[in-house]
């Protein structure tokens, strides 16, 4: 059996390695994602304070920090049992689509674009963000900038700081904001919204006018056909800060809707011998291996999921852009694992809409911002939709308020299976008996785990600042044969 | 204390300032060793010269845009070197963009949104140097140093101040690109060039 790893060699552990074994033959025999995690952060907080909790979380992902703080805050809140003021619910929700909006951007043209502005074939040298505003423009490359700096100035508005926010306590936020603030973030938000239609426009031009490229999103190598989930308001529109969450079938029926307390009844996890990763799957459908379809626990919280397992979106222009990704993918659900940028990429637009909504809304000036807790602290879950998936924070404490359990699943947890399969499947259509296995080659491998864009480094952090690949070739005999290394200064 | 913010700092009302920028998580052991160095070497600095401290976890895009404006930025963190003895003090090279696209917004390219900033006309440091404090590697979640880093921590900011202030004699000029060129040209082989690693030390003995 031959050996082909694609292994980031990073200075501490969190990132994931992609594992290829050749058979006598040349071609895969199989294929693994193995994540050296590192563990213990739920242990870490037992015995603390659980109003340090969202804090303490935001240190868990140096990437999101916003959405551990969202959902350790609601986890607090129904610890406590308290409801926080509507204007404090809308302030941590602006603050939250604000967040939405910065860390889409950043994907879109960091990570995505590079495949499908500049194209998945081009010299590495050009498959980045400098090429991709190379091709788009240095006007849109102005405009990314700015847009990043203003949605970390809301963060930095009302989360008190912008990487690590503080202003969501148990029962609300720790301070209104002022008028003056307010005129800020709503100048800021119409900005996200021009620039969420600069996106789609640009998306719409280079993407989809291209017909390789949108052959290569409905290319059956990329496609898994697994249940979806999301979180939706009442009526089942997406919904990032709060919601019931939704579950439709690979049909696209749905088939199950609860509140997030009652996670534990619908999600179980399984274990590999092979990785630290636990891969959760609906406990009513069972785990039936990594394997797609309907008699098949996997499941999807991606931003493509989100979409798939609601009835649209609440805003007009994002939800005008759900229908026509959906007429064009051959209906809904869509299942097609590169379509997920497209689904990024509206919900970007949502947020922006969602920013600007809540700007505007007269409520958020309300000096209510926060419901003191008077209630005995027990136990709660605290649920939002982070950018890479579901995530849940479930606390459980004393009567004194000191953590007894903490349990955590964050949105990549969700995708693990998936994640899974579409590398797996990956190399199996790419890599062929006898054929090099070139540079693009391994792009296409990591495109499909790019899509996903999974989140394996939380609390850890690479100094050098890149994600250097290795890739090395043996033959049956376990002799070296090869080895290509990318993205090693 | 300035932390890290992308609003209208001080850095753009004043472009010749510094940031000193501790990376790292406080909540994991000595993983955070950068961030408690960088307020040290801040408040030994902040008499004599023009800088923000700012704190990051990651040496990412996020960081890249905090630090549009200012003229030098001067980086911490820890580094794991099996070799090197814990506290020794390393220059380390940051890595440059790869080319492809990074697998996670983890790993997004901080030398990729400073070139992006640059290429579209914004003032970017001219200077990025990045220290990193060795360490053992932490296995889990913990506040607070090692016994055996802590007692180190006066000498190695003592350390990384002397390196961020080059000792130049009174009203002598700035060292040129040429001569930095060749001081570097004295250091061992990059680390890309003999394949093992990225990081480039310079000749610094080992704390004791």
């Amino acid at each position: 059996m031959q050996r082909i790893a694609i292994d980031p060699v990073t200075r501490l552990e969190g990132h994931g390695k992609i594992i290829i074994f050749l058979n006598d033959d040349g071609e895969v025999g199989n294929c693994y994602l193995q994540i050296p995690e590192l563990r213990g952060f739920e242990r870490f907080c037992v015995g603390r304070p659980v109003e340090e909790m969202p804090r303490i979380t935001t240190r868990i992902c140096g990437v999101c920090p916003e959405a551990h703080h969202m959902a350790s805050a609601k986890a607090c809140d129904a610890v406590y049992h308290v409801d926080p003021p509507p204007a404090a619910k809308k302030l941590r929700e602006l603050l939250y689509s604000a967040f939405y909006v910065g860390d889409h951007t950043l994907h879109f043209y960091a990570l995505g674009g590079p495949d499908f502005v500049v194209g998945p074939d081009a010299p590495p040298a050009e498959r980045n963000i400098l090429g991709v505003i190379r091709k788009a423009g240095l006007d849109a490359g102005k405009k990314v900038i700015e847009l990043r700096k203003r949605a970390q100035r809301v963060v930095s508005i009302i989360g008190g700081k912008a990487i690590h926010p503080v202003t969501a306590i148990p029962g609300g936020v720790a301070k209104p904001i002022t008028s003056e603030e307010r005129d800020e973030i709503l100048g800021h938000a119409r900005f996200f919204v021009e620039f969420g239609k600069f996106t789609l426009g640009l998306f719409n031009d280079i993407v989809l006018k291209n017909p390789a490229y949108v052959d290569l999103i409905l290319s059956d190598t990329y496609a898994h056909h697994v249940y979806s989930m999301g979180t939706v308001d009442e009526r089942n529109k997406v919904n990032f800060y709060d919601g019931q969450i939704r579950v439709v079938d690979p049909e696209g029926r749905e088939f199950v809707k609860f509140h997030p307390r009652d996670y534990l009844s619908v999600l179980q996890e399984h274990v590999e011998p092979w990785t630290y990763l636990k891969f959760p799957f609906l406990k009513a459908v069972g785990w039936k291996g990594f394997v797609d379809g309907k008699d098949s626990g996997v499941y999807q919280a991606t931003p493509l999921g989100r979409l798939n397992a609601a009835d649209g979106l609440a805003t007009p222009l994002a939800q005008e852009e759900y229908e026509r990704m959906f007429a064009t993918l051959g209906g809904k659900p869509a299942h097609q694992t590169l379509a997920t940028h497209w689904a990024r990429v509206i919900e970007l637009m949502y947020a922006a809409e969602r920013a600007a909504e809540l700007a505007q809304d007269e409520e958020i000036l309300s000096n209510r911002t926060r419901a003191i807790p008077t209630a005995v602290p027990s136990e709660g879950v605290g649920c939002t939709e982070a950018p890479r998936g579901t995530l849940y924070h479930h606390y459980a404490t004393d009567e004194k308020g000191i953590l007894q359990r903490v349990n955590l699943i964050v949105g990549t947890t969700n995708n693990h299976a998936p994640i899974s399969m579409s590398i797996r499947k990956a190399a199996f259509g790419l890599i062929q008996k006898g054929s090099e296995i070139t540079d693009g080659v391994l792009n296409r491998i990591e495109m499909a785990f790019r899509a996903y864009d999974p989140c394996f480094a939380c609390a850890t952090h690479a100094l050098p600042g890149g994600m250097p690949l290795e890739v090395q070739v043996f033959d049956p005999d376990g002799t070296l044969l090869t080895s290509r290394k990318r993205g090693c200064a | 204390m300035e932390r890290c913010s992308p609003r209208e700092s001080a850095a753009v009302r004043n472009p010749q300032r510094t940031a000193v920028v501790g990376l790292g998580n406080p909540l994991h052991g000595d993983d955070g060793v950068g961030l408690i160095v960088a307020q040290s070497v801040f408040e030994i600095l902040r008499r004599k010269s023009n800088i923000d401290l700012l704190e990051c976890p990651v040496l990412d895009a996020r960081l890249a845009e905090c630090l549009v404006g200012y003229e030098r930025a001067v980086i911490i963190d820890a580094l794991i070197d099996a070799q090197a003895k814990v506290g020794t003090v390393s220059r380390v090279e940051v890595a440059k963009p790869s080319g492809d696209p990074p697998a996670s917004l983890h790993a997004t390219g901080f030398q990729d949104v400073l070139a992006l900033a640059q290429m579209v006309g914004m003032a970017v440091p001219e200077a990025v140097q990045v220290y990193g404090v060795v360490i053992r590697e932490p296995r889990r979640f913990s506040q607070g140093l090692s016994t055996e880093l802590a007692a180190k921590l006066s000498e190695i900011s003592t350390r990384v101040v002397a390196l961020v202030e080059p000792r130049r004699p009174p009203g002598s000029a700035p060292e040129s690109p040429e001569s930095r060129t060749q001081r570097d040209s004295r250091l061992p082989p990059r680390a890309s060039d003999t394949g093992q690693n990225e990081r480039v030390r310079e000749a610094h003995e080992p704390l004791t």
